[in-house]
């Protein structure tokens, strides 16, 4: 078996069938898709690291890179083999009321994240947190010997908000890391959301969100083609 | 330049590592980035940050700090650090000192940091969810740390984990990518500060996690010279 392993959030369950085509450009006979909806990049490096300690090695590891303000929280009542007990956070009118949380309500855990986010007084040094992430994690995949590949997937990072060309914020070398890894699709340049609209005639791009979308199966198609390309391009 | 970077919470902060440890490790100087009252999310990023800043040390030493601290970055910008750029660590509220408190002095007031610190700890059932992010950290971080042929060493020093904890919770298989890794001492039957101070005569069941002073990190020390030389990670 020679396993695809894609994991992400909604973005990533949306990629419902990678083409066979697609599948087989990268040497692998089946496809393993983890993404859940509504997740952090914090579940993916958690949820990717647990499937390989209790499955082994995939052949190859795909990670659309999810919205850097989401987190996650160990409070469920019911816990599964991958996630535990964990369920994913992000802006409270975003949160399911179906959530059964041990020894709380949904309506307490609202209140956490209304205040968690009150209090940050700009998302982009949050940045910092996911930054780390992706290299630490990119860092084990290279040590378990598997192939990956990262892109954004819907952040749109752009180094100006960094402050990179008036008085950087302190703290951010880290990010040529980042750029120095071909594994790690450029972050500043490339976006797989806008990537899809991108594709899309005319009309239809005018109205499509430039980052935040559920595309259809023919832009993953042309998210599959241009991923080949690269990945050829780096050998 | 040799250098031995050491990384932690205060239990590191208040390690000044002797000169004859110092050169057994084949270091000639010693950078303690080391922050009271930070969390192992810290550590992670700090030290990412710093090798990205100053490039490769020739080893690093993490003592770990308590799973169930965080940070978020609040910070006023104005004030950010080098290498900590605007985050500040959070633990409960009765936990955190008036020096820390003095810090933030934010878009936000002392109050809202309360507020979020007593929802969040109010939230959490239990330390299954703490370990679990931890542990990912461990994984990630090491590997991070072996990718850029690093020799390095991590213990805990204040959580005393106790694996039997674990059993009904399948999703953290992860821990055996741990207990494979010679390079993180014994995590299930290790604890720095437990070891000084019984070395020290206290109790088997004592309250352990005290600031020690240099002759009990000496006799730690000696026994983190001993454990590598036994598993031949001084060669």
């Amino acid at each position: 078996m020679k396993t695809l392993f894609i994991n992400g959030c909604s973005f990533g369950t949306h990629w419902t069938n990678p083409s066979p085509e697609f599948v087989a450009a990268l040497d692998c006979d089946n496809v393993t898709n983890l993404s859940k909806v509504g997740t952090s990049f914090q579940r993916a490096c958690r949820s990717t690291i647990e499937w390989i300690a209790q499955n082994g090695n995939p052949r190859m590891v795909l990670i659309p890179i999810t919205f850097a303000h989401r987190w996650e929280l160990a409070l469920n009542q019911d816990e599964d083999d991958i996630d535990g007990s964990w369920v994913p956070l992000q802006n409270s009118n975003f949160l399911s009321d179906d959530y059964k949380v041990q020894e709380s309500s949904i309506d307490d855990v609202k209140k956490l994240v209304d205040q968690y986010y009150k209090i940050i007084p700009t998302i982009k040094t949050h940045w910092d947190k996911m930054f780390t992430d992706i290299i630490t994690f990119s860092a084990f995949l290279e040590k378990q010997k598997i192939n990956y590949l990262m892109w954004d997937m819907c952040n749109g990072f752009d180094k100006e908000h960094l402050n990179i060309n008036i008085e950087p914020y302190k703290g951010f070398h880290k990010i040529d890391l980042i750029s120095q890894n071909p594994r790690i699709i450029d972050i500043w340049k490339f976006c797989g959301n806008r990537y899809m609209r991108d594709t899309m005639p005319e009309d239809l791009r005018q109205k499509t969100p430039e980052f935040a979308h559920h595309h259809d199966s023919t832009r993953y198609k042309e998210l599959e083609k241009y991923i080949i390309e690269y990945i050829n391009n780096i050998k | 330049m040799k250098t031995l970077l050491v990384n932690g919470c205060s239990f590191g902060h208040c390690w000044s590592p002797s000169d004859k440890f110092v050169a057994s490790l084949d270091c000639d100087n010693t950078v303690n980035i080391s922050k009271p009252g930070t969390s192992f999310q810290r550590t992670c990023r700090s030290t990412v940050e710093w090798i990205a800043q100053n490039g490769n040390p020739a080893r690093v030493m993490i003592p770990i700090t308590f799973a169930h601290r965080w940070e978020m970055p609040i910070g006023p910008g104005e004030q950010f650090d080098k290498i900590d750029g605007n985050w500040i660590p959070l633990q409960s509220t009765h936990a955190m000192s008036s020096n820390q408190y003095s810090e933030i002095e934010l878009k936000n007031n002392h109050d809202e940091i309360k507020k979020l610190s007593d929802l969040y700890y109010g939230l959490i059932p239990n330390v299954i969810g703490y370990w679990d992010k931890i542990f990912t950290e461990i994984i990630t971080i090491s590997a991070f740390l072996e990718q850029r042929k690093i020799p390095y060493l991590m213990w805990d020093m204040c959580n005393e984990f106790d694996e039997s904890l674990l059993i009904d919770h399948p999703h953290v298989k992860k821990t055996q990518l741990i207990k494979k890794n010679k390079m993180i001492m014994n995590i299930f039957s290790f604890c720095g500060n437990k070891y000084m101070w019984r070395h020290k005569g206290g109790d088997e069941k004592g309250f352990f996690n005290e600031h020690y002073g240099s002759s009990e990190y000496v006799n730690l020390e000696d026994y983190i010279l001993q454990y590598m030389n036994d598993n031949l990670l001084l060669e």
